[in-house]
């Protein structure tokens, strides 16, 4: 009975075109196997599935018995056999076999043919993922040339705009003292002349720093109406010299204090109202300002003109770099054509939107939308005089590298009745308060030999009677990017560059005679943020030459890990390049070099996210590093 | 025809087999094998080779992760998966993982010849 049975079973598996067989589970044995796979089997050997099907010395990897255990059902998967370079559908069930062994029943479907179809569109969306891999490495590499270029036109504007304001400084206090009306208008000339080159500078500036992704908003109060009227007081002679009538309207239900960046609020406006007046020959130039319609938590800004309007093309172009709306215009009106640029990419960076609305020959309308957020209650302001009043007279220490900077700081101070000493780099700073007293320092952040941080971090470290004077930090950098590093380095306030006689008051006034707050000052002793050690805690542990020994190690190592900085940075390697300023920031850290060490960090977090900008960071480190290397040597001549 | 040194990673001796045959007869020399994604990382170092071809099932470490290794440690390193993983999300991941080419198997000459080209024109990480 049971041989009539096998030989049926075997007749009717013998009879499907499909390879099947049938093995233990236990010891794959194969229990049987059908002609269609007698067949493809020819001239293998062995009694196993493994080594008779899979040609394998041991029980296949993918071999599905672990998963068929437990199951009732057939499982079905799609399996490519190196042997024969095939593609089966392959679908397995636990079957009792005759004599009670627990056997795998398999039947494979050739399905090659299918497989290929599907394959070659796999390698397609292969082929597509790695294009838009080489792109946006592409996009990357181009995205961080062009932040490197208009880093370079910032740092370049930057640095004629000094001596420009130097020159003015200078020749406003000549002025001052100047009887002669001839002197007169030829410095008044030159001043005016001079303004005007300082407003390209500043739009050249500006336009290359949002470009290169380096300015923040600030966020402070201020009065609203009081903003939008000091543009109008700012521009209503130019616009009574042409004969325009120049308006404010201010709706009634817009707040009057406001929390944001009323220094970039002006900006726009300025810009836009300069340019109303300038196209406009006769009639009106009114500022609007509203809530917006259906949305109280924005206000819109208008400045209509009844110039010569936009043409619907030049509309487009507007607000993209180098589209002023006709060349000509520039040669007959002047500017940079960066006007609009700047507003637009600093409304989109308060999160609002800007547009016009024109008609050729009758005038236009630019308005802005921006967020709005309503400050409490408002504060007294006191005179200049009271102000003048209330400050004693005071010692001060200037430090400060580029001579004009100095001489007008000095003759400002000096007419304000205090007593000035002037040094021309942190180092001299440091000694002069090492040998004297002084109640404030005015320190420039960025000056040659010893930069103003870390002269104040000298000061603060040096003890004496100079240790805790108020230091300032006259920078020229966008206040809100550098007050973090001033801060941390021990300063006290900051004043931006260029500033006026008044923003000068009102620091002296807060500072002078006070001490500076010793609670806002890392302790010593304490690692700070960075993770950096202070280097005099360093002397003290371990001994002086112990010390000078660890920054000799560090000269060598630090330029060996610069230089794998830079390949890994231009090899566009974002881990290595992590990997390596990690290493910068490690060694940086162990001897205090805060500078070094931060942006060292900022690298390492950059690279894992934007290597573009990662390599930008890390194109300042060598110079970072030298200064800190300069900073160590002389550390180790005083002590 | 340039000449490459090739490291051929596979955990099956068939593979290897074939497509040292393939490679061969495309005038390149393949100077290492390896069966596993860990002997791979070993077998670069020693070899340095102009190319891997890579298999993403492996015991010790998947072709995947061996991929991510050496193009962290070698930049420069180009690797093609050879592999019978035809899944987008494989795909992704070899690719995210630094690989250079994608060869579905079977593997057909015109297929290698075709991607290895491929692969030659790029810079590495491009």
């Amino acid at each position: 009975m049971a041989d009539q049975q096998r030989v049926s079973l075997d007749v009717v598996l013998d009879a499907i075109p499909f390879p099947i067989y049938i093995a233990d589970i236990a010891n794959f044995e194969l229990l049987f196997i059908n002609r269609a796979m007698r067949e493809r089997l020819q001239g293998s050997s062995g009694r196993t599935c493994h080594e008779r099907v899979f040609f394998r010395e041991r029980p296949c990897e993918f071999c599905r018995i672990p998963e068929l255990l437990g199951k009732a059902d057939w499982s079905v998967f799609e399996l490519f056999n190196d042997v024969d370079d095939r593609w089966y559908q392959t679908q397995e069930m636990l079957i009792s076999w005759f004599d009670g062994r627990t056997a795998k029943y398999a039947i494979a479907v050739d399905i090659t043919a299918q497989k290929e179809v599907q394959n070659a569109l796999a390698e397609a969306h292969a082929e597509l993922a790695l294009k838009n891999r080489h792109l946006n490495a592409a996009i990357g590499r181009a995205e961080a040339e062009a932040r490197t270029k208009a880093s370079f036109l910032a740092v370049m504007s930057h640095e004629i705009r000094t001596p420009v304001n130097g020159i003015l400084g200078m020749a406003q206090l000549a002025l001052d003292l100047a009887v002669d009306p001839v002197q007169r208008r030829y410095l008044e000339t030159m001043i005016e002349v001079g303004e005007t080159m300082t407003a390209v500078l500043s739009d050249t500036l500006d336009f290359s720093k949002l470009e290169a992704g380096g300015v923040v908003l600030e966020r402070g109060r201020f009065d609203l109406r009081h903003t939008v009227n000091t543009v109008a007081q700012l521009l209503s002679s130019r616009a009574g010299e042409k004969g325009l009538e120049l308006t404010v309207q201010i709706a009634p239900e817009v707040p009057d204090w406001l929390v944001g960046d009323a220094t970039r609020l002006r900006q726009i406006l300025l810009n836009l109202t300069t340019n109303a007046i300038k196209f406009t020959q006769a009639g009106r130039v009114t500022i609007d300002v509203a809530c917006a319609p259906g949305s109280p938590r924005r206000l819109r800004f208008e400045v209509i003109d009844t110039g010569i309007g936009i043409s619907e093309e030049a509309r487009r172009n507007l607000f993209q770099p180098y589209g002023q709306a006709d060349a000509s215009i520039s040669r007959r009106f002047g500017g940079t054509g960066l006007g609009l640029v700047i507003c637009r990419e600093l409304v989109e960076l308060h999160g609002g939107t800007i547009g016009v609305d024109s008609v050729e020959g009758e005038g236009s309308r630019f308005w802005f939308l921006l967020p709005c957020e309503e400050a409490p209650m408002a504060e007294p302001c006191s005179s200049r005089d009271a102000v003048i009043a209330a400050t004693p007279p005071l010692s001060v220490l200037v430090a400060e590298d580029i001579d004009l900077n100095r001489l007008v700081v000095t003759a400002l101070l000096e007419r304000l009745g205090h007593s000035v000493h002037c040094v021309g780099n942190g180092q001299d700073a440091v000694e002069a308060c090492r040998a004297g007293a002084f109640d404030i320092v005015l320190m420039d952040v960025r000056m040659p030999v010893m930069n103003g941080l870390d002269a104040t971090r000298a000061i603060r470290a040096g003890g004496g009677p100079s240790a805790d004077v108020p230091v300032i930090a006259l920078t020229a950098g966008s206040a809100a990017d550098e007050w973090a590093a001033c801060r941390e380095a021990g300063m006290d306030a900051l004043l931006p560059k260029p500033f006026r006689e008044r923003n000068l008051l009102d620091i002296l006034a807060e500072w002078g005679g006070r001490r500076s707050q010793p609670a806002d000052v890392a302790p010593p002793a304490m690692p700070d943020a960075t993770g950096c050690i202070d280097v005099d805690t360093l002397v003290e542990h371990l001994g002086l030459d112990t010390v000078r020994g660890l920054a000799d190690d560090y000269a060598g190592c630090s330029r060996i890990q610069l230089a794998e900085i830079a390949t890994a940075a231009a090899a566009g390697h974002g881990e290595a390049l992590a990997n390596a300023a990690h290493g910068l920031k490690g060694s940086a850290g162990f001897l205090g070099l805060t500078a070094v060490t931060r942006l060292a960090q900022q690298v390492e977090a950059a690279a894992r996210e934007d290597i573009g900008l990662a390599s930008s960071l890390a194109a300042d480190l060598p110079a970072t590093n030298e200064a800190a290397l300069s900073w160590l040597s002389q550390r180790f001549q005083m002590t | 025809m340039q000449r490459l040194n090739v490291l051929v990673v596979d955990d099956s001796l068939i593979t290897i087999k074939k497509v040292t045959a393939m490679l061969e007869t495309l005038g390149h020399k393949v100077v290492r094998t390896a069966l596993t994604g860990a002997e791979a990382m070993v077998a670069y170092q020693h070899s340095a080779p102009d190319l891997v071809t890579m298999d993403i099932t492996m015991p010790d470490m998947d072709g995947i992760e061996a991929t991510k290794r050496i193009v962290n440690a070698f930049p420069q390193a180009r690797i093609i998966m050879v592999t019978s993983h035809g899944q987008e999300q494989m795909v992704l991941s070899a690719l995210e993982a630094g690989a250079s080419g994608y060869v579905l198997k079977p593997i057909k000459m015109e297929k290698l010849t075709a991607m290895i080209a491929k692969v030659l024109k790029l810079k590495p990480m491009d």
